[in-house]
């Protein structure tokens, strides 16, 4: 209670400082005139009274000072004068203030935005219980391993894995489940979702179960009780309002009913894109769950299926003991597959390496660059800061004179350092705010998670602590030394504003290293830059101004041949013939195509083909596709050698293959592959080469072509496994949306409920596969030009400073004879001495830390001789222009004012 | 600031304490009154008075009032308030003990 009185009268006396101050003078007085009176009592004369009286009182200002600080309320009075003071110089100095505070700030919203990114991406934990725990199960074939297909592609049929869930001591949990894609319909307004069939003990396995509701359980399995749907929470609040009546609710998917069962809590997402190797490229995130309800032909079926197994291993037991468990068991299957099946192996691969193990470089690139900004921006309020504590070594003097104690200087600083780090950290939230969002706006939507980043408030705290440091270090450091000078010394001096000591040497320091890590990050930035113009310009083999419409034949059915209507070759041929028919018909459509695999579709089929008269080429591997006679002058690939396919290739004739220029090189060498004969398997009748066209890269303009074989669609269609979607392509003179509208329309003719699933032209395709690079290269860019900025700011502000000092040393010069060139080269020396230690130092580091980019670069080497004379020339102009203002105005010094100044 | 300062500052406290336990008084009387009772030994500054007067008043042992004094002139009248009172109480204890401690090793080394 008494604390709060005492408080209570502190804040009165504040507020009625006037009238106790006036109290306490009186009181006083009273006290003297007393003393004086008692001395006349005894007989003095009034003028001796008085003067004995005020000898006796002793100082009053003392006194009164006393009776200030017993009052309690001095610190308070102190601090609210040192916010006054302090915002006064910020405000009176205000360029130094902007530029300092923007700085910090740049620095640390840039910094909190990343890290933001950066935690939501992979440091917060995937939305599942013990991630760490969870592997992909493939089953490869070895000898196709050996061959250099990836372990990913495959996956276990539906047979081996359940023999291998029973038998395995090794793991706690396993499951399975498909990617799908649904048309769900709601209010009227169908969306094309992605989904998952997936099998009973998927959220077991996951250890992530509904927020809402139950989880798919074995009764769900049982067909006929399949359809049922687990949703997701983005799902629940966009279409349901996030209301529990959901529950027992219905949502359309393709046309049929799904009773909903359950919601996920929020960020579950799983499969999202980036997680699975060899998924569905269309599938971003998976929002809608239905069981997978196999089927007892599919249970006991033992080729490989579309659908991905993962694992939990128990507690303990590491992923080596796992797979040799797996693998002793995989071997005892072997007796039941096929012969083509047979010498299947195992691998285990963690699902956190393959979800977020892609992204980890690039994250780290990020962060190294901002911290890099980071750095330069404390660099650079550090030297404005310690330019501002030099000048103020004047006025700290002039106070110590007068009395202040250093104490109280001290606590002058620290009020300043704070205001100036509070802006810079409030600056810094609307920055990473806006940072933040510019980010999530560029994101490539291949960076898992990164819809979930936050504001990351730990790492705002954090790094507004490390500028309030920086800001104690390089401000109130200076100003202790400066108050600790010699009084009698300063007093000497004149009090001359040139107190310049070895701090000049700091400084320099400072700025060289500043310009050092630009040159690092300029150098970076250079080089990525250069690869995006590469990547940009490399050949694709196609044009980008085809196109392009899919479709699915049967979105339900996993497997394709279950669709009656287009279980055959000649009912596909039928419908592709119909549509092209309709197509060609069409006035301004050019030319049109089917093909089973779109170049940058993620899709791929490799084949192992056997060449006549090439016996030492075992089984290489190759691309293949199928397409139809249009394709190739539809998508402007363009034919260098034999012929197209024609109509004239049909069913009944001689089967004939086109292949390109990398299969051209790599098995045929110099001689002319036309006429040549290739066959698929040994089975096969062999086939006629009737023509080479150009390479065309499939996963994406960096990957260069591998080789590739296409067969027509009218002969070849009768391979075991034909693809449930195709592509069309079509090149035409109509605006795009007509073009798609015809298209729709052929399809819509040859088969009125099949529905096209997407339209894309390849020039979206395009700019779809190069986002991550274009992401990165903005990222960069934007930090570099940042870094750049507050560099040249920084070498402007210590030559602006250093010529402030030398005023003087100008004048004289300039009395002497020097001319104004002279002193602008002067100037000019200095910032460019600086610029080239700072240089070199840069250029040194860059080449050191080449490994840490030479993973993001395509088609530049390293140590890129563009970009290493590009960037000091850059910089050069940068730094030039940075040390012309400053030296223009030593220039324009008047030699006399400066003297007499002095 | 030495402990001898401390202990001198404390007994200054002390005796404006137990000076206002009579009547309230002003600063100069209190001054007059401790140079008395003390046989005029104890000259008590008004430097280290008047700051004492405050800092009790901020703590709430004494407080202050305007009244008229001896000749009709404005003055500030302290005077004790509760929490004063028991403060005096315990300050006297706390000081009789000190003192007839320090009586006892004066005593002690004079028998020795």
């Amino acid at each position: 209670m008494r604390w709060i009185r005492s408080l209570c009268r502190r804040f009165r006396s504040i507020l009625s400082k006037e009238s106790s101050n006036a109290a306490l003078s009186e009181e006083l007085q009273f006290h003297l005139a007393r003393a004086v009176e008692e001395n006349m009592a005894r007989g003095m004369p009034e003028r001796k009274a008085v003067a004995a009286a005020q000898a006796s009182f002793g100082s009053w200002a003392g006194t009164t000072g006393q009776c200030y600080q017993a009052r309690g309320t001095a610190w308070i009075d102190d601090f609210l004068q040192d916010i006054r003071y302090g915002l006064r110089t910020l405000t009176k100095n205000c360029s130094f203030s902007v530029i300092s505070i923007l700085t910090l700030a740049l620095g640390i919203g840039a910094c909190t935005a990343i890290f933001s990114v950066f935690d939501a991406v992979l440091l917060r934990s995937l939305p599942y219980g013990n991630p760490e725990q969870l592997v992909y199960l493939y089953t490869p074939s070895l000898q196709l391993l050996r061959q250099g297909i990836p372990a990913e592609f495959f996956n276990p049929s539906f047979a081996d894995f359940f023999d291998l869930k029973h038998q395995s001591r090794s793991v706690a949990e396993m499951t399975l489940f498909q990617q799908a894609r649904f048309n769900l319909a709601a209010d009227a307004r169908p969306q094309r979702v992605g989904a998952a069939r997936v099998g009973a003990d998927f959220f077991r396995t996951m250890q992530s179960q509904p927020q809402v509701g139950r989880a798919i359980d074995a009764g769900d399995q049982q067909p006929g009780n399949d359809r049922v749907a687990i949703i997701s929470h983005v799902l629940w609040e966009e279409m349901f309002a996030g209301t529990n009546k959901i529950l027992d609710g219905t949502v359309r998917l393709d046309g049929d009913q799904y009773r909903v069962i359950g919601v996920m809590p929020p960020g579950f997402d799983y499969p999202h894109k980036s997680d699975l190797p060899a998924g569905l490229g269309n599938v971003d995130r998976t929002q809608i769950w239905v069981p997978a309800a196999l089927t007892p032909q599919q249970l006991a079926c033992r080729d490989f299926c579309g659908a991905f197994a993962v694992a939990r291993l128990k507690r303990g037991v590491t992923l080596g003991e796992a797979e040799t468990e797996l693998r002793t068991i995989m071997a005892k299957l072997d007796s039941l597959h096929i012969p083509a099946m047979h010498d299947l192996g195992v691998r285990l691969e963690p699902l956190r390496d393959k979800s977020v193990g892609p992204v980890r470089p690039l994250m780290r690139l990020l962060l190294g660059a901002v911290g890099l900004v980071l750095l330069i921006a404390c660099a650079n309020a550090a030297n404005l800061l310690m330019a501002r504590a030099a000048n103020r070594t004047h006025e700290l003097g002039v106070r110590a004179t007068l009395g202040a104690r250093r104490e109280r200087l001290f606590r002058q600083m620290l009020t300043e350092s704070l205001l100036l780090s509070l802006a810079a950290g409030c600056a810094g939230t609307a920055f990473a705010w806006v940072f933040l969002h510019g980010l999530l706006r560029l994101n490539s939507g291949d960076i898992p998670r990164i819809e979930g980043a936050r504001l990351d408030l730990r790492v705002l705290g954090f790094l507004v602590g490390v500028t309030i440091l920086t800001s104690l270090l390089f401000g109130i450091l200076p100003s202790l030394m400066a108050s600790r000078i010699n009084l009698a010394q300063f007093l000497k001096s004149g009090g001359m504003r040139s107190v310049v000591g070895h701090r000049t040497r700091i400084r320099n320091g400072l700025a060289v290293a500043q310009v050092a890590l630009v040159v690092v990050l300029l150098t970076a930035t250079g080089l990525l830059l250069r690869s995006y113009a590469k990547v940009l310009a490399a050949p694709v083999g196609f044009s980008p101004s085809t196109i392009t419409a899919s479709i699915e034949f049967s979105p339900q059915l996993v497997e394709f041949s279950a669709n009656p209507r287009y279980n055959t070759p000649e009912k596909r041929r039928a419908f592709f013939a119909e549509t092209l028919d309709w197509l060609q018909h069409t006035s301004g459509i050019q030319a049109a195509g089917w093909v089973d695999f779109l170049p940058f579709s993620n899709l791929e089929m490799m084949t192992s083909i056997e060449i006549q008269g090439y016996p030492n080429h075992k089984n290489p591997l190759v691309e293949a596709r199928r397409v139809s006679p249009g394709y190739f002058s539809a998508m402007q690939i363009s034919l260098i050698g034999g012929r197209g396919f024609s109509d004239n290739d049909g069913p009944k004739g001689p089967e004939q293959v086109i292949v390109n220029e990398a299969l051209t090189k790599e098995y045929f060498g110099r001689s002319n592959p036309v006429g040549q004969h290739i066959r698929i398997s040994p089975q096969d009748p062999w086939t006629t080469v009737v023509g080479v066209i150009r390479d065309v890269r499939n996963k994406g303009p960096e990957t260069s072509a591998l080789p590739q074989i296409y067969g027509c669609l009218w002969q070849t269609d009768t391979s075991a496994a034909p693809a449930n979607s195709a592509y069309l392509a079509v090149r035409s003179t109509l605006p795009e949306a007509i073009a798609v509208q015809a298209i729709r329309t052929a399809i819509e003719r040859a088969d009125p409920d099949l529905a096209v699933a997407e339209v894309y032209t390849m020039r979206g395709l395009e700019s779809e596969v190069t986002s991550r690079r274009r992401f990165q290269t903005v990222l960069l860019t934007a930090f570099s030009a940042i870094a750049m900025v507050l560099a040249v700011i920084g070498v402007y502000g210590l030559l602006a400073f250093s010529v402030r000092q030398r005023t003087g040393e100008i004048g004289i010069r300039m009395a002497l004879g020097s001319t104004r060139k002279g002193v602008l080269g002067l100037v000019l020396r200095e910032g460019l001495m600086l610029f080239g230690a700072g240089l070199g130092i840069g250029i040194a580091a860059s080449v050191g830390l080449t490994r840490l980019v030479s993973g993001f670069l395509y088609g530049v080497p390293a140590i890129d001789p563009v970009t290493y004379v590009m960037v000091p020339c850059l910089l050069l102009v940068g730094t030039v222009a940075a040390c012309l203002v400053p030296g223009l105005r030593a220039a324009g010094i008047d030699p006399m004012s400066a003297l007499r100044c002095e | 600031m030495t402990k001898s300062a401390d202990l001198l500052q404390g007994t200054l406290d002390l005796l404006i304490l137990k000076v206002l336990s009579l009547e309230p008084m002003h600063g100069w009387a209190i001054a007059q009154r401790i140079h008395q009772l003390s046989s005029e030994v104890l000259t008590v500054n008004q430097g280290a008075l008047y700051p004492a007067l405050h800092r009790l008043e901020h703590q709430a042992w004494i407080e202050a009032s305007c009244g008229e004094s001896e000749n009709n002139r404005r003055a500030r009248y302290y005077s004790l308030t509760k929490p004063g009172r028991a403060r005096l109480t315990a300050e006297e204890h706390s000081w009789d003990r000190l003192s007839s401690a320090v009586q006892g090793v004066l005593n002690a080394v004079k028998v020795g």
